[in-house]
Formats: structure tokens, C-alpha cells, sequence
């Protein structure tokens, strides 16, 4: 997804001299292309996530569209009041590209985790949080940012997602896309977990348990009306993510159930503030419980609640 | 009295009168920056008749405490109706106690400190990128450079050479609480920017004269940003308030209201009404 979005802002910059690249060393092979070919519309700032944020601002307010290339725990955590004040509150048209968001750089500890990035964003004025599960839609949205005036945030991973989205797949913030029927329990998903989330469906449905999969690129504004058909049409209701659940989409689609008044069977898998442990990807999904054998188990007991 | 003094007379006159009318907030460091933001304003150091154009100068109070100044010179240049200036601090009135950018020229939010100076890097960066010639200035708290940010604006400013940006830094001594040197040691101040790449200027804050001719030589520097150091005293004008940490956050009381108005040549009776 890192490609599909990077990509995409290559074409940008070739075609709109406003549109800028910029990083905080945290380079790409994409970016380093733009550097070569367009240097004056390329900057590397340094190790200085808050400054970056705030000068992009100040680029914004003078006409240019920046593209902002950083890990997700420096960029937006480290920086996190620099977005509010300067980019924010007063609503300029700043793009922040966050990389390696979730446990997608797990083995490195919970410095470089992004595990906290939509709890915090996604509480702040004008700004939209995207998270997609895709390289489609990450392109997607990346298209929809550069159109839209106003500043925007979109979480990526890194490389290698699975696809699940057909290439003329459009983005719009707030609707949600319904990858999977299933009548007994629904899976709600953001962001690239999504497969994990496929790949139990299928199993599940070898036990005759039918699952129904959603997947939420933005959880504010939220799909309100997927959420409520599916807990109207299905049994229970299972939210998944790497991403802590205290104000991310657990919260999120609980906020929803909550406020439409809707009791169903509800659990939410995701971090409980910071992910621990050491290991690869896969495992340090599994200490923190929300492997694939853990969404199946949760199932299960929903199932027989 | 020469025009510009007469203005930054009748500045501090606005300036006792929004805090009067608000009762509280922070007079102290608007009144050590008067001078400043009328050479900025009022002497023809800005290009005011660019303003609507895209290449218009850029000013920005990175120390947003002193936005009494800052709101009184936009409202004196047209931003916004001088009338405005009654509604500061006041319910359903654009004009917030620290500098909002819902006031007219006021580009972002300023007061949480370290801010102004890092927008200011992408301004003068942008006005590098459209070959114009738009120039940033900004101001700069003695307390507000104990921010980290501060220091990755100089690095950045200085090690891409913008010469378009010229920061003030307000140099009164004080911080909320305490001297600056009974909190840090920020000294030497000249020997740290110029490390930082950036060309060093130092005046009276409060002498006309000597600010328009730094500006105008901050404007002739090529291939650096300037910091131009303005000693200053905050407080500046009211004598009881001047230089007296107790004053960072607090508007005069009682009989202090009598004696800033003898001080200033007003009547008590003015106070209420812009």
C-alpha cells in the first residue's frame, strides 16, 4: 500500500507544481525519485516531525498541497499538537502519509508501533483519519485527499497487503464496504487486518457459522447505517484491529450501538494501550491477542453465548 | 513626538482598554513588543498593499500572549472594524486572549509556544519555491526559545538558507514565572543562532530609529535568516508593571487602574470603550 499511495503522489507532483513531498528522513524509493526529478517540490526535514508538521502549514497557507512521509508514531504521535494547532485548528490543506502503522514494524517494540494514532486524530476539528485495508484503497484515498481541501491523515502498513478491492473502486469518507456476507456474526475491521479477518470467515464457515466482513476506512465520520443493518441481520457483532480500542473502532462502533440504542452480543479485539512483546508480526499478534485463532475462539463463544 | 511614537502611544492605550475590559489575562507581554509590531505595521517595513495578493509578507506572533499588540495593529490597518476590539476576552466576540486565527491576519493559533516560528519555516520556504518575494517576520519569546521546536526551526531556516524570514526575538528577560536566567542558562544567544546558520542583529526594542534600520538591514542579508535580538521590557509603559514576574498573567486592580491612566494621559472614565 506504501507504493500504491507513494506512487500516486509521484503523478501529483509531475502534474501540480503545488504539490509537495516531504519527509522527516524517512525515505522511499518513490520519494527519492521525486527528490532527483523534482527537487524544488522535495524536502527532507530532518529528524523534526514538529517542525515538519507546523512548516507544512505554513506551505499549505501559502498555496502548495504537501504531502507529508512519516512513520506513524513519530509523525503523528510525536508531533500530535503541531497537527492539532497549526494544521487542525485552523484547517489547512496539509496531507499526512503515515507508514508503518499498527504492528507492521512489530519487532521493533512498541516505540515504533503505531497503535495510538486514531484515538488521537480522529478527536481533532477538520481533520479526516483514513485507514485503508488495501493498496487500492490506499491509492484511492490518496486521490480523494489531493481533491479534497482540508487537511487529512492516511494510516498505512508497509508493502505486500492482500487486495481485496476491484480497480475502479472509489473512496468516499464515511461509507464502509461490505467484503463478505454472513448471516450468524459480523466482523468489523480497519485497515489491512482485514485479511486476517477474510481468512477466519472462511474457516469459520467449515463449522457452519456464516460471517459476515466490513471493513471501516474511517471511523469519523462513521458508517453508521452498515453497522446497524448488521447488527439488525446478524447475531453478534465483532470488532478487530491493531490499533488500542480504547478510542479506535471498538470504541467507535460501540459509540454507534450505543447511541442507536441497540443491544447485541459486542466484543472487541484490539491492543489495551501499548502492544508488548517480542517477536515476529504473526506472533506478537498472538501475545496480544487478536491472532487469528483468537478471533475464531471469540466467535466461537459468541456463537454459543 | 514623532508618528510612530504617537501610535505606539495610542496602541498602549487600546491595549490597557481590552484588558480593562476584559479584567484579566496577559498585559505585561503585549506591552513589551509595541514598538516592534508599529516599525512591523506602521513603518513601512511590511508591504501592506500586498496583503491581498499571494506574495504578501507574512507576520506572525509565535509568543501569542502579546496578541493585544498584534490585534490592535490589525485592527488599526484594516482587518478588522476598531469597534472589534471591545469584544476581546468577551463571549461570542472573534477576538480570543491568545492569538486565534479566527481574528483577521492572524494565520494560526499561537500561545502554546514553539509553534509560530516552525509555520513560519514553511512561509519563507514557500516563497523560496515561487521565486516571490514575500518575507516572513516573526516574534519570538526569550522564554518561549526554551522549546525544543524552536531549535529544529533554526536548524532547518538556517541550513536552507532563508533569507526571506526574519525573527524578533522579544528579549525582556522574563517567563511566566521567573527571570530566564533563574530557569536556564539561554546565554550566549548571538553565538547560538549564528551556529545555527542564522545572521545576528541586536537593537533597542523600544527605539524606533534603531528597529527600522535593523529591519532594513535584516532585509539586505542574503543567504541567511536574521534573528534580530530586541531588548525589551515587559511591561513596557506602565511603570508598576515593568519587569515584575508577578505581572506575566494579570491586568491592573483597583487604584492601578488611576495610576496606568495618569500614565498614560487617559482619563478612568475612556477605559470602558473603544
Amino acid at each position: 500500500m506504501r507504493e500504491a499511495c507513494t506512487n500516486l503522489i509521484y503523478e501529483l507532483v509531475k502534474q501540480d507544481a503545488r504539490v509537495m513531498a516531504l519527509t522527516a528522513d524517512s525515505r522511499n524509493g518513490v520519494y527519492e525519485r521525486i527528490r532527483d526529478e523534482f527537487p524544488a517540490q522535495y524536502m527532507d526535514y530532518g529528524i523534526s516531525e514538529a517542525n515538519m508538521a507546523s512548516s507544512a502549514a505554513g506551505l499549505a497557507a501559502s498555496g502548495m498541497i504537501p504531502f507529508l512521509f512519516g512513520m506513524t508514531n513519530f509523525m503523528a504521535m510525536r508531533a500530535f499538537e503541531f497537527i492539532r494547532n497549526d494544521v487542525a485548528i485552523p484547517s489547512y490543506n496539509v496531507k499526512f502519509i503515515g507508514i508503518f502503522s499498527g504492528l507492521s514494524r512489530g519487532g521493533w517494540g512498541a516505540t515504533h508501533q503505531g497503535t495510538e494514532d486514531v484515538a488521537l486524530l480522529r478527536s481533532l476539528p477538520n481533520l479526516l483519519v483514513i485507514t485503508p485495508a488495501t493498496p487500492i484503497e490506499a491509492r484511492e484515498a490518496t486521490r480523494w485527499a489531493y481533491r479534497h481541501e482540508g487537511p487529512v491523515y492516511i494510516r498505512l502498513e508497509a508493502s505486500g497487503e492482500k487486495e481485496y478491492f476491484s480497480n475502479i473502486y472509489e473512496f468516499a469518507p464515511g461509507i464502509g464496504q461490505k467484503l463478505r456476507g454472513g448471516r450468524d456474526i459480523t466482523l468489523i475491521t480497519m485497515g489491512p487486518i482485514l485479511s486476517e479477518a477474510m481468512e477466519v470467515a472462511e474457516e469459520l464457515e467449515k463449522e457452519n457459522i456464516y460471517a459476515r466482513v466490513l471493513s471501516l476506512s474511517t471511523v469519523e465520520p462513521i458508517d453508521e447505517s452498515l453497522i446497524l443493518e448488521a447488527a439488525l441481520h446478524t447475531k453478534g457483532i465483532l470488532t478487530l484491529e491493531e490499533h488500542t480500542i480504547e478510542g479506535g473502532l471498538g470504541s467507535a462502533v460501540a459509540e454507534v450501538l450505543a447511541e442507536a440504542g441497540i443491544g447485541t452480543r459486542f466484543r472487541r479485539l484490539g491492543l489495551h494501550g501499548c502492544a508488548t512483546g517480542c517477536g515476529n508480526r504473526e506472533e506478537i499478534r498472538a501475545l496480544n491477542g487478536i491472532s487469528k485463532d483468537d478471533v475464531c475462539r471469540t466467535v466461537r463463544q459468541m456463537m454459543e453465548a | 513626538m514623532t508618528e510612530l511614537e504617537r501610535i505606539a502611544h495610542d496602541i498602549r492605550v487600546d491595549i490597557l482598554k481590552m484588558y480593562y475590559i476584559a479584567g484579566w489575562g496577559h498585559m505585561a507581554p503585549a506591552l513589551s513588543c509595541v514598538e516592534i509590531f508599529t516599525a512591523l505595521y506602521f513603518g513601512d517595513v511590511l508591504r501592506m498593499e500586498r496583503r491581498s495578493e499571494e506574495d504578501h509578507d507574512w507576520v506572525i506572533m509565535s509568543k501569542g500572549h502579546g496578541c493585544a499588540t498584534w490585534y490592535s495593529c490589525l485592527s488599526r490597518t484594516g482587518y478588522f472594524p476598531r469597534e472589534d476590539l471591545n469584544g476581546f476576552y468577551q463571549a461570542g466576540s472573534k477576538l480570543v486572549g491568545l492569538a486565534s486565527p479566527s481574528v483577521p491576519g492572524v494565520p494560526l493559533p499561537t500561545g502554546s509556544l514553539g509553534h509560530g516560528i516552525c509555520f513560519a519555516t514553511g512561509t519563507a520556504l514557500a516563497a523560496k519555491c515561487k521565486k516571490n518575494a514575500s518575507r516572513t517576520y516573526v516574534l519570538l519569546g526569550d522564554g518561549e526559545a526554551q522549546e525544543g521546536s524552536v531549535w529544529e526551526a533554526a536548524m532547518f531556516a538556517g541550513a536552507h538558507k532563508l533569507d526571506n524570514l526574519c525573527v524578533i526575538l522579544d528579549r525582556n528577560h522574563l517567563q511566566a514565572s521567573d527571570w530566564v536566567e533563574n530557569i536556564t542558562v539561554d546565554e550566549p544567544l548571538r553565538e547560538r543562532w549564528e551556529a545555527f546558520g542564522w545572521h545576528v542583529l541586536e537593537c533597542d526594542g523600544h527605539d524606533f530609529p534603531a528597529l527600522l534600520s535593523a529591519f532594513e538591514e535584516a532585509k539586505a542579508v542574503q543567504g541567511k535568516p536574521v534573528l534580530l535580538v530586541a531588548h525589551t521590557v515587559k511591561g513596557k509603559g506602565i511603570s508598576f508593571a515593568e519587569s515584575r514576574a508577578e505581572w506575566h498573567s494579570r491586568a491592573p486592580r483597583g487604584e492601578e487602574w488611576d495610576k496606568a491612566c495618569a500614565e498614560l494621559g487617559i482619563e478612568v472614565k475612556e477605559l470602558g470603550r473603544i
